[in-house]
């Protein structure tokens, strides 16, 4: 099992019930971190095998794994 | 007197004979009437020809030679509800004229133009070189007309999201500054410098404590958001709460000089897609970096990065001074939305870097995107136009270069 980082996009009827999504992402095995409620987003982290039972619960519209970016280093002529 | 100054236009030469144009469903009627007022003897097939006329039946077409008073009585039977529907004198036409060169003529022509663009075209860089000053301002401020601009930003609010800034450099002392880390452990203070590059070419003073001038809207509201870390790394977690406080604070442009690379074929992130769309419905225009990840000398462009490739982010790519995609800039070759939408200024751009360095040259589509964050506060400054009504603008303003669309969407962004 392995621990990766998830953004989850509230779908627009359920923008003003963001805790109660929030709570059903729990529920189903994401530790929340965030609930971004000017963009209806909820970010966290779950176990890989979570992820398509995070996608059934009521109120979610996608479920994206994190990714990271990096810059190229501070003194490149290139960014 | 003859006006000697009226040009003359050439009567097309005709031949003295008539197109005669038949009614489709009536062609025997026709060449009846025309036999009767022209007396052909005509003789009917595919093309039938007599020694005065020629019928293409297929066209429904007569050629037909005629004195001017047998044309006045075709004339009369073309009136009315007649079989003949028009008639118009025959033209002479000729071919267009062709080359009949022989190969090693051509190839000789085409050894003495190479030779005489190669003895040329270092001069002419040369000349092009020195014709960009930046002694007073930058080229990117110039090539996109901010210097002639009336509007400052004023009333606008930027969020750049990026390393954080310098809140130290003297070129900012007495401007609004609002800022946030999302980087845990690290505070605002850009020990990076990338961040303090963006914000000062989208809001950099319009009077630096040294020229040349290197900011595009010098009163606009500056927030500094840090997602990326003084090691120029971050995640979507930040990101997405950078994007959330900036919303939440009324921005009306966020600008993100930010992305990773994306494989040819893959789709756009919907989750920053969906962001996306909220920020324009919400007045808040996101703008992104097209990416860096094109070798276009090893004939290798790459698709641009995510997010910049979400259809309601504001992709941009990177130009140098002579108007030229850089190497680098990554091009629109996925689809749905992976395009790039608009071109800035992105190779060899003088701006802040953080105390004691001061000021820095770089490269990069890192680079292109706060100059059209910068423009765009303009033009929202002065068309009070947001969200999805500004980026319209910003399209519908940039000036149009002859370089492919799928490299610089509508040209290089141009100041109101």
């Amino acid at each position: 099992m392995s621990r990766v980082n998830v953004s989850v996009t509230v779908d627009d009827a359920h923008q003003e019930q963001m805790m109660e999504v929030a709570a059903g992402l729990q529920a189903a095995g994401m530790q929340v971190e965030q609930t971004l409620e000017t963009i209806g987003v909820i970010t966290g982290s779950c176990e890989s095998s979570q992820i398509s039972s995070l996608s059934g619960v009521a109120g979610v519209a996608t479920v994206e794994r994190g990714q990271e970016v990096q810059l190229p280093p501070s003194d490149s002529p290139l960014q | 007197m003859a006006d000697h100054l009226t040009p003359t236009i050439a009567e097309p030469e005709t031949t003295g004979r008539y197109l005669v144009l038949l009614r489709e469903d009536a062609v025997e009627t026709a060449v009846q009437a025309l036999s009767e007022s022209v007396s052909l003897n005509l003789c009917s097939s595919e093309i039938a020809q007599s020694h005065n006329a020629v019928i293409l039946n297929q066209l429904g077409v007569a050629v037909v030679e005629a004195a001017p008073e047998q044309l006045a009585t075709m004339r009369i039977s073309a009136e009315g509800n007649s079989a003949i529907l028009a008639i118009e004198p025959e033209q002479i036409v000729y071919a267009l004229p062709q080359l009949n060169l022989s190969a090693d003529y051509l190839i000789g022509y085409r050894d003495a133009i190479n030779h005489l663009v190669e003895k040329l075209l270092p001069t002419q860089q040369t000349a092009l070189l020195q014709a960009i000053d930046e002694a007073e301002s930058t080229w990117g401020l110039q090539a996109t007309k901010v210097l002639n601009s009336c509007a400052s930003g004023k009333g606008i609010k930027v969020a750049v999201l990026d390393t954080g800034f310098d809140l130290t450099h003297p070129d900012f002392i007495g401007r609004t500054v609002t800022s946030k880390s999302f980087i845990s452990g690290e505070e605002v203070q850009d020990g990076n410098g990338h961040g303090t590059h963006c914000i000062g070419t989208a809001c950099g003073s319009r009077r630096p404590t040294r020229l040349p001038r290197y900011g595009v809207a010098y009163n606009a509201e500056i927030y500094a958001g840090k997602v990326l870390s003084n090691q120029g790394s971050g995640s979507d977690s930040g990101i997405l709460q950078g994007i959330e406080w900036a919303i939440a604070s009324g921005c009306e442009i966020i600008s993100m000089s930010l992305g990773s690379r994306t494989q040819v074929g893959s789709t756009y992130s919907q989750v920053y897609e969906t962001v996306a769309q909220r920020a324009l419905s919400r007045g808040t225009l996101i703008v992104a970096a097209a990416g860096n990840d094109s070798r276009r000398d090893t004939g290798i462009p790459s698709p641009v990065s995510r997010p910049a490739n979400c259809p309601s982010i504001l992709a941009v790519g990177a130009l140098d001074s002579d108007s030229n995609i850089a190497y680098f800039s990554n091009r629109g070759i996925n689809p749905d939305g992976g395009q790039v939408d608009i071109a800035g200024p992105g190779v060899n751009v003088y701006s802040s870097w953080p105390m004691p360095t001061q000021y820095q040259t770089i490269s990069g589509t890192s680079m292109a995107t706060p100059h059209v964050a910068g423009i765009a506060a303009l033009h929202a400054e002065e068309s009070g136009l947001r969200g999805q009504e500004l980026w319209n603008l910003l399209v519908k303003t940039a000036r149009r270069l002859a370089l492919a669309s799928e490299d610089v969407g509508a040209g290089i962004v141009q100041a109101p």
